[in-house]
């Protein structure tokens, strides 16, 4: 148990403080960065239809798993562009609501920056009551000194009700931090949510070198909702762990298709 | 022992073992006008007076109540602390015109102290050792004329309010009180006028007699007394003490507000930053509550630090009301005012603003503690679940070597980590197709999964230079495998077959450990 009141040395703290947020220069085209922190996906294919060229960077996106079996892919999904916004020098904060951290693990740094997350720029809220996963997020976007909030609230119920809904898009509006938001595949959407996004696993992409071995990462993403653009939407995203980057994996689905099937051939 | 248990008119009595014999240490009133006294066996004291109640002493449960007295001392003066087994002393060095005159100091502790149900005597001097003998000796207050209190020793009469006490008053030890006594120096003053030299000669030892000359001296306040506080007086205190207990919040808040001011004012003054803030409150019924914050930078902004109460008062129980409120720096650390006010300047939209993220972090902390807000720390280890720890956001940094500027680094090829790790693997049932294989179907959270690719083992051996004998850890054999669903999830075999030298008794059991997209 750690003393509450034990004072951090002020010299290391500010060094985390320094190191923490300004560290790493921003990486990208300046195009996919514009100023603050501003979420793109980096696809023409799929930032071309949203309102303004990429996610609003004040606005609450939601994202949900089709079902319950696809919450890693929409967990995955969520991580990686959440690496995208904060690569604007300012950390994340992660807020765990619920059982999220018994239902899915705590965040591993080595596995987060294959995703392009740099783990030293995460802070970390686990808060099992839902009030305090909102209070917390709440507190975040209004900060403005975070590069963006991410918030993975309980798959179990409906959790959130319109009232802190709303406050939640407030807040997002008031300052500049975008605020991606985690809910269950059965929980009703987010009427104020600006764009709400549905994600489901695939079959990963034949592996380079094992056709028994996983490949690259691979998603199914709807935009079931945009309130400034159209909506019905549908991709296949791959990710790319080289470049820390998503591509669109519908461009060669022959390719997919076949190892697929080697992949299965020889179970 | 619950109070009223046993009626203050009754005799009662506590008693200690000693060997086989049990003697009575402690005794009421009632018990002493029965002839009853310390050091009494108790068999004598029962036979003297059939009536006494008797319970074993708790010398410890004692100390620890002498020493949340002393802390509730702290409404009288900055420093105190327990003196022996039966006392505590608070150094209200420019404290006393706050109740109007020591007089009032005296009355107004009396008071309290009844309140507690607690019968005191008290004495005030300059020094430790005056203030102590009048405490303990000084003559009952109704003896003392009117308007001369004599458990008051004003500054430059001390030897005369002392000259009458005993000598047993200088605490020594009762070996040298005895020779005193044979020697015919029975009150301080007759001590006092002796010539040191002369002194000095009636003792068979040197020792003594510097430890008789060195009490005299610290009762007379010829030679300094050093104090050893129970805790170090902080540095910055704001104190408010309200003639009306305080009871709604929106008053408190107020109170605290002008406090946080006045005692940002004090640090601003001494060019200083708090990076530990204590708030006691002051109950009317005598009782004390009081709540803490902690700041992950030093901090000198009375808004700020309003802010992180105001999260905290509202768990305030005022109970009757509150009629003292103490705001104390516990820790302060420079901050000059350049580097305030650059950071008054500096929060804006394009600023990188440290300084935001303090507040954010302090607001987190102080709502749900430190425990839950929290950043991820990489360790030098193997083993997956200790190459990361979770510390407290409020931690400082302990890297070693800060860590070069430049954008995220890749995981190596090598080592495929899974972005999300369980607190601690679950067990999972497999069937694989060859023993040493990777599975073709698990089963876990009581949903079967067929797997239809896997990638390995990476094989990980336990940290054998940590095992403390017992219990050997076996070599885990670790598989990213993904399923039906595109779910790809860590899980590995926990042993090895075969080898029963190597891997024990046991058979392999299937964990999973992490889950990636």
């Amino acid at each position: 148990m750690l003393d509450p009141t034990q004072p951090p040395a002020a010299a290391s703290m500010a060094a985390w403080l320094s190191v923490c947020p300004f560290s790493s220069p921003r990486t990208g085209s300046p195009e996919t960065i514009p100023g603050n922190g501003s979420l793109s996906f980096g696809i023409a294919g799929i930032d071309g239809r949203l309102p303004g060229g990429s996610l609003n960077a004040h606005g609450l996106h939601e994202f949900k798993p089709r079902t319950p079996r696809d919450s890693g892919a929409a967990l995955a999904l969520a991580f990686a562009l959440a690496g995208r916004c904060i690569s604007t020098r300012r950390p994340l904060l992660l807020v765990l609501g619920g059982r999220a951290s018994r239902e899915h693990g705590l965040p591993y740094g080595p596995g987060l920056s294959a995703l392009g997350l740099d783990p030293e720029k995460l802070l970390i809220v686990p808060a099992p009551r839902t009030a305090d996963a909102l209070w917390a997020l709440e507190e975040g976007l209004r900060s403005r000194a975070l590069g963006g909030v991410l918030g993975l609230l309980d798959s179990q119920a409906n959790a959130i009700g319109i009232l802190p809904a709303r406050r939640l898009v407030l807040a997002a509006d008031a300052g500049t931090t975008p605020c991606l938001l985690l809910t269950g595949p059965g929980s009703q959407g987010l009427a104020a949510a600006h764009t709400r996004w549905r994600a489901s696993g695939l079959a990963s992409a034949q592996h380079p070198l094992n056709p028994n071995a996983p490949g690259a990462w691979r998603c199914a993403l709807t935009l079931e909702r945009s309130r400034h653009g159209p909506a019905d939407l549908s991709w296949t995203l791959e990710w790319c762990h080289a470049s820390h980057s998503f591509g669109l994996a519908a461009e060669f689905p022959a390719r997919a298709l076949a190892a697929h099937g080697t992949g299965r051939g020889t179970r | 022992m619950e109070p009223g248990a046993v009626p203050d008119d009754a005799p009662f009595a506590l008693v200690t073992s000693e060997g086989s014999r049990l003697t009575v240490s402690a005794v009421t009133a009632a018990a002493l006008s029965a002839g009853i006294g310390c050091g009494m066996g108790l068999a004598d004291a029962r036979a003297i007076c059939p009536a006494l109640a008797s319970r074993p002493a708790e010398p410890a449960r004692d100390a620890a109540a002498l020493r949340r007295l002393a802390r509730w001392c702290l409404r009288y003066g900055p420093a105190f602390n327990t003196d022996g087994s039966d006392g505590l002393w608070v150094d209200t060095t420019g404290v006393a015109h706050l109740f109007g005159s020591e007089a009032g100091l005296l009355a107004d502790l009396d008071r309290r102290l009844a309140w507690l149900g607690l019968t005191a005597q008290l004495g005030l001097a300059e020094g430790l050792g005056a203030a102590s003998a009048l405490a303990r000796f000084a003559p009952p207050q109704r003896a003392a004329p009117p308007g001369l209190d004599a458990r008051i020793a004003l500054p430059g009469t001390t030897h005369a309010a002392l000259s009458a006490l005993p000598v047993e008053a200088l605490r020594l030890d009762p070996a040298t009180v005895r020779l005193l006594r044979r020697l015919g120096l029975k009150t301080i003053g007759q001590l006092s006028d002796l010539p040191r030299a002369a002194l000095k000669r009636r003792f068979p030892a040197r020792e003594a007699a510097e430890a008789v000359l060195l009490r005299l001296d610290q009762a007379l306040g010829l030679k300094p007394e050093p104090l050893r506080p129970l805790k170090t007086p902080p540095e910055h205190v704001a104190r408010a003490a309200f003639p009306e207990p305080l009871i709604a919040s929106a008053g408190l808040e107020s109170a605290l507000a002008s406090l946080a001011a006045s005692l940002c004012a004090g640090l601003a003054h001494a060019h200083r930053g708090a990076r530990r803030l204590s708030l006691t409150l002051y109950r009317s019924d005598g009782t004390r509550t009081g709540t803490r914050i902690g700041l992950s930078r030093p901090s000198r902004s009375s808004p700020h630090m309003l802010r992180l109460f105001r999260e905290k008062l509202d768990a305030v129980d005022a109970g009757f009301g509150i009629d003292l409120m103490l705001l104390a720096a516990e820790s302060t650390e420079p901050l000059s005012p350049a580097q305030e006010a650059l950071a008054a300047v500096g929060p804006g939209d394009t600023a990188p603003d440290g300084e935001g993220l303090a507040a954010l972090i302090d607001r987190l902390t102080g709502r749900l503690g430190p425990e839950r807000v929290l950043r991820l720390e990489p360790r030098a280890s193997h083993l997956p679940e200790r190459a990361q720890c979770q510390v407290p956001a409020l931690r400082p940094l302990r890297t070693l070597t800060p860590r070069a500027a430049g954008p995220p680094q890749p995981a190596s090829t090598h080592a495929v980590r899974p972005p999300l790790l369980l607190p601690s693997p679950e067990a999972i049932t497999v069937v694989a197709g060859i023993p040493e294989g990777p599975p073709l179907t698990l089963r876990w959270r009581r949903t079967l999964r067929r797997v239809v690719r896997a990638e390995g083992p990476e094989r990980i051996a336990p940290e054998w230079w940590r095992e403390t004998g017992g219990t050997a850890s076996a070599p885990r054999d670790y598989y990213v495998i993904e399923d039906e669903t595109g779910a790809r999830f860590w899980v590995f075999r926990d042993g090895l077959y075969g080898g029963a030298e190597e891997a024990g008794s046991r058979a392999p059991s299937w964990y999973l450990h992490g889950l990636f997209g």
